[in-house]
């Protein structure tokens, strides 16, 4: 029955063609939970409760979801062009499904990095990997441009437009930081740069710490994720590029999104956190490093999520500043760290960059939040014409207010009370 | 060889489909469009001549760099208008055109019927080409050694030619106070 499959590469593009099949399911599964479990989990964070209606713990909400959505009117708006309005949503996950392909989601089935077999859990191990991850991504703003283009609305148009600066922004600085781990493995094969973590026996978040921090915010911008989510932000652009979508379009959108989340996430736990490896726990059993690959993976999309409850989004001029001044030339100093690095003696030395690389962090750490104080203080003391600490630093409130507004005719020199002028910190 | 030649008709006409397709229409944003379909294919033509490295920074860099900020700047000034105006055509633009193109196929295909053979120099750079992607084990480590040890020096005033044009961009765009 199965006599085809011995003609080699009837049978690598049959194993191809399943491999990628299954890949999708997984994918647009995950999806799907993914949607559930990030309002389950905001909920929780912000002390509510959350879909907990469909099924036991709302494990259908997304099966209701998808319903819903499917079953919603498909509108064209009459301002739109409707041929690339239909076709963007298509681009966005397609390009986001696409760059999935190289990343080896388990170990071998032999166990053995030299025995390959076309049912290894990867569906292509090209010797660009990387750079194929790189570039599908960087098709992802099409998606996106046209979207918000075709659409026929300014909110969509400036959304769209928002979106591609601050992808193209960031894009420099994430290529920059993953070259750092390209100089310790020598490859661009993503299958090469887990073994050669293996080989090292250490994980390169311990040499890359500062390319793994870059690399972790310019991913967060690059998904377009909050705090960096400035292409829908709804108090500004109503929805951004989304505006126009409905139903099972913007679905597709939402689904791009959730896809480029989870590729950025097995990117990061491939290249830093050694992919399917954990501490040789996976030498003999082949299926366990899915897993274990799968718990990395989960765990980056959790941050994702702690992340979107935590932080307030970033304005939309200090992101492109953060963007170019800050994250890019650090980006740069790390590939010197490592160079030297590299450079000075290889495989043995890799606590230097580590220390090195550590450092950066801890005072790149200090300093943004110094700036942030700073910034965040409009005003002076009254009397000395001092810098003071906004109110939600200085966890005092309402100290002198009343006194400070009746004064407010009078004394017009006497500036104003410091919670009217404040308006960029949130009030506690 | 079948499944080659057949493959790289269908990529041919296709990219000359598109290529045309960038000229062709009227809208600025279709032109794009067109024009990010024509390098996509010319990626996977260096696919068939088994370049995976140049067809990935291929797309890399002129389908998701150049391209999106070529569609960043025409979304933003052309959003409004559907058509490009045609008015400040030249009038003898056309034939002239038309003229250069008819040469540049004359030429083309002079090369390619009088069988114009990979000789000389140009027959031992890809003999060499050869061994070097055998030495290095892949093209990429070929490239990266060609690039850094062979052609160091134009690659650095390459890149110091770009950092004066940002600096003229710079110069340019600034804002006189």
């Amino acid at each position: 029955m199965f006599d085809f499959m011995n003609n080699p590469t009837v049978a690598l593009i049959v194993a191809t063609v399943v491999k990628g099949a299954l890949l999708i399911v997984i994918l647009l599964t995950a999806f799907a939970y993914m949607t559930l479990i990030e309002r389950r989990v905001v909920a929780k964070i912000q002390g509510r409760l959350g879909p907990n209606r469909a099924g036991p713990m709302g494990l259908f909400q997304p099966v209701a979801d998808a319903l819903k959505m499917m079953f919603k009117e498909q509108m064209i708006p009459s301002q739109a062009r409707a041929g690339i309005y239909v076709l963007a949503p298509v681009i966005s996950v397609v390009v986001a499904l696409c760059a999935f392909a190289v990343v080896p989601i388990g170990n071998n089935w032999s166990a053995n990095s030299g025995v390959h077999s076309i049912w290894d859990p990867f569906i292509g191990d090209i010797n660009v990997g990387l750079l194929w991850i790189l570039s599908i991504s960087s098709l992802s703003v099409y998606g996106i441009v046209l979207g918000g283009w075709s659409s026929g609305n300014r909110y969509s148009l400036l959304g769209a437009l928002r979106s591609a600066a601050q992808m193209v922004s960031y894009e420099t600085s994430l290529g920059l930081a993953l070259s750092g781990v390209l100089m310790w493995a020598g490859s661009l094969s993503m299958v090469t740069i887990v073994h050669r973590q293996l080989d090292m026996g250490i994980w390169y978040i311990c040499a890359q710490p500062l390319g793994f921090v870059i690399y972790i915010i310019a991913a967060v911008a690059e998904v377009n994720r909050a705090p960096f989510d400035l292409p829908e932000a709804e108090q500004e652009l109503t929805a951004g590029y989304l505006t126009e979508y409905a139903g099972l379009r913007w679905s597709l959108f939402q689904m791009a999104e959730y896809i480029n989340m989870i590729t950025v996430s097995a990117v990061a736990s491939t290249l830093f956190f050694g992919g399917w490896s954990l501490f040789g726990l996976t030498d003999g059993i082949p299926i366990l490093s899915i897993v274990i690959f799968m718990i990395k993976v989960a765990f980056f999309l959790f941050l994702f999520i702690w992340l979107r409850a935590t932080l307030p989004r970033i304005r939309y001029d200090r992101l492109m500043r953060f963007g170019w001044q800050v994250l890019l030339p650090l980006a740069a100093l790390n590939i010197v760290i490592t160079a030297c690095t590299v450079a000075l003696g290889g495989d043995r030395f890799w606590w230097i960059s580590g220390v090195a690389g550590l450092l950066v962090v801890v005072v790149m750490l200090f300093a943004i939040r110094r700036q942030g104080i700073l910034e965040g203080t409009h005003f002076s003391e009254v009397e000395t014409g001092k810098p003071v600490l906004p109110h939600s630093v200085r966890l005092v409130t309402y100290e002198q207010e009343p006194e400070l507004e009746q004064d407010e005719d009078s004394a017009p020199s006497v500036s104003q009370p410091p919670l009217a002028r404040n308006s960029n910190t949130v009030q506690v | 060889m079948t499944f080659e030649i057949v493959s790289f008709v269908v990529l041919a006409v296709a990219t000359v489909a598109t290529a045309i397709g960038v000229i062709a229409f009227k809208n600025a944003i279709h032109s794009a469009l067109s024009l990010i379909l024509t390098l996509l294919f010319l990626a996977l033509f260096y696919l068939q001549l088994q370049a995976m490295f140049i067809a990935v920074v291929q797309i890399l860099i002129y389908a998701g760099a150049i391209m999106v900020l070529f569609l960043f700047v025409v979304t933003m000034l052309a959003s409004d208008q559907d058509e490009l105006a045609l008015r400040n055509q030249i009038p003898w633009q056309r034939m002239v055109g038309g003229l250069l193109g008819l040469i540049l196929v004359a030429a083309l295909s002079y090369l390619l019927f009088t069988g114009a053979q990979v000789t000389g120099t140009t027959a031992s750079h890809a003999e060499s080409l050869k061994q070097a992607i055998t030495t290095y084990q892949g093209d990429t480590q070929a490239f990266g050694m060609a690039l850094f040890h062979g052609f160091l020096f134009p690659f650095e005033v390459t890149s110091l030619l770009i950092v004066v044009a940002i600096l003229g961009a710079l110069v340019f765009g600034r804002r006189t106070n």
